[in-house]
């Protein structure tokens, strides 16, 4: 365990070091910002900002979640820390997690300061402490640390380039899974095409049910169950992604 | 050689329960979804096409989109109607943001008449679709309600709309105090309370019946004082200040309770109405924003 928490500590101090990164947290601050500007332009409807602010985090968090996921796993190897690392009394497996939590630490430091940066907006814009707000930012979190965990599941078999095509398509796809299955059932798909099409949405990570931007947005109820669900399907996919990803990485040669 | 194959295959089991549970979690999910609200239909854009592409950025494509159609309303003035078929498109990709329809609802039927003729039946089509699918927003029915009264001359329709926009959560008080009284005034009492007559009698509808009876009453009670103030010139040569004179020189038993809780007053020149200055509980409670 204490070898897991060395290992995340020290992915943090690297990873905040790298000046893309906050490159990527200026610009969604920027971002933020330029929200004020576009607040006046829909005559400061409140939820069309929160929309605007809700959006800018989620889309810099995907960034920061896919430059981190696809290049650390990489530059540890190319920078032979990994060799340094595992000559010591540290399991693959511990490394393994060492990074993906690590990496959860980062993001959770964007997301943070992305997130103050919105709180503050919709108290300036007078909407009061937007809770359903933060709510909503800590979904895309949990959205995020999937996306994370498939990123450094895919790192331990592809090349950094490919790790960055596998997992972007993996954000497109596991948002358009539900739009895919209901459109099979309304082209009344049968037989075994629609026996895949299922298969797909069951299996591939569906990633629509940690938006609950809606729920800040628009007030639309969402059951705690469903919340419940959500939080527990992200916990399994990550345990299966990183289950996965030491199973491969155990077998690797370095 | 055993105890290795026998662990692989025990990760093999794990990966593969890890991956029913998955499977079984989805499923579960699906169970408690909330579904969508339905797209505008007829806005000739595929809503599939459009959530197929959204990566669950929906609301805020819509607000950007927003922003541009928003200055098109003016176009309308000459006699380019694209704002028509981008506010449909809007409608579309989120159809629970209400403030395009609410903006279209107030704007439309101030279109000149010759370049635009259908300006308010378009505003009354487009107000319709934001009140079966979008967020509750009082102004929808509020501003539609004008329109019936204003533009349509359509009293009765008026006072329906107006009665959904004060049971709107999030009403103002101002918007709240005037739908509930619309249509008031001693010159309207009448037309107003056998429109509100004809209305509890020809819907099959109870909660609607039960309100138009609840507005009914409020009409009868304004009705009451003020004939009771005409009874109390009659004998006391000028109009009562108040209504506790009524009871205090026995012409009324009590006060008549007002279903909306409104306190009623006497006007100088005899007429009833209703007490600005104290208005009742609900409505003094700030709307949550």
């Amino acid at each position: 365990m204490r070898n897991i928490f060395v290992i995340a500590k020290n992915t943090l101090k690297l990873e905040v070091r790298e000046k893309i990164l906050y490159g990527i947290i200026i610009f969604g601050l920027l971002y933020i910002f330029f929200t004020l500007f576009l607040s006046d332009l829909v005559l400061k409807e409140l939820p069309m900002v929160k929309s605007f602010g809700l959006t800018g985090i989620y889309f810099f968090n995907a960034i920061v979640a896919l430059f981190l996921g696809t290049t650390s796993f990489f530059k540890d190897v190319d920078r032979k820390v990994v060799y340094f690392i595992l000559s010591k009394p540290v399991s693959r497996a511990q490394f393994v997690l060492g990074k993906f939590f690590g990496l959860c630490m980062v993001l959770l430091f964007a997301s943070v300061i992305l997130s103050v940066a919105y709180i503050g907006l919709i108290l300036y814009e007078h909407g009061g402490f937007d809770t359903l707000g933060l709510l909503a930012i800590a979904m895309q979190f949990l959205e995020m640390a999937l996306f994370l965990a498939f990123a450094i599941f895919v790192s331990t078999f592809s090349s950094s380039l490919l790790s960055i095509v596998y997992t972007s398509g993996v954000f497109f796809l596991g948002h358009v899974v539900s739009t895919i299955l209901d459109a099979a059932k309304q082209i009344g798909l049968g037989g075994m095409r629609f026996v895949l099409v299922e298969i797909l949405y069951y299996v591939f990570p569906n990633l629509e049910k940690f938006d609950a931007r809606d729920l800040a947005i628009h007030a639309v109820a969402m059951p705690f169950t469903s919340f419940a669900l959500a939080v527990a399907y992200a916990a399994v996919y990550i345990i299966l992604l990183l289950s996965a990803a030491i199973w491969i990485f155990d077998k690797k040669e370095i | 050689m055993a105890t290795a194959r026998s662990f692989r295959f025990s990760k093999s089991v794990l990966l593969a329960l890890l991956l029913l549970l998955i499977v079984f979690l989805q499923y579960e999910y699906d169970a408690t979804k909330v579904p969508l609200a339905p797209s505008a239909s007829g806005s000739g854009v595929s809503p599939l096409m459009i959530r197929m592409a959204d990566l669950g950025f929906s609301p805020a494509i819509a607000s950007f989109l927003w922003a541009t159609t928003m200055p098109e309303i003016l176009d309308l003035f000459r006699d380019r109607t694209e704002y028509l078929g981008d506010e449909a498109f809007v409608n579309a990709v989120d159809p629970k943001m209400s403030y395009p329809y609410a903006f279209s609802v107030l704007t439309l039927p101030a279109v000149p008449t010759k370049a635009f003729p259908d300006g308010l039946k378009d505003a009354m089509v487009i107000g319709n679709r934001g009140l079966q699918t979008a967020d509750p927003d009082w102004r929808i029915a509020y501003y539609m309600a004008m329109n019936y009264y204003l533009g349509l001359n359509d009293m009765k329709d008026a006072l329906l709309y107006f009665d959904i926009a004060a049971r709107t959560p999030g009403v103002p008080q101002f918007a709240e105090r005037f739908s509930l009284n619309f249509g008031i005034g001693s010159n309207q009492r009448e037309t107003t309370k056998e429109l509100w007559t004809t209305i509890r009698d020809s819907t099959n509808d109870e909660f609607t019946k039960e309100r138009a009876q609840t507005y009914i009453d409020h009409l009868d009670d304004l009705d009451i004082i003020q004939a009771a103030a005409a009874q109390y010139k009659e004998q006391y040569g000028v109009y009562p200040t108040s209504t506790s004179e009524l009871v205090a020189k026995g012409i009324l038993s009590a006060i008549p309770q007002d279903p909306f809780g409104f306190t009623f007053i006497i006007n100088k020149d005899g007429t009833s109405g209703i007490d600005l200055n104290k208005l009742p509980s609900y409505i003094l409670t700030e709307p949550a924003t």
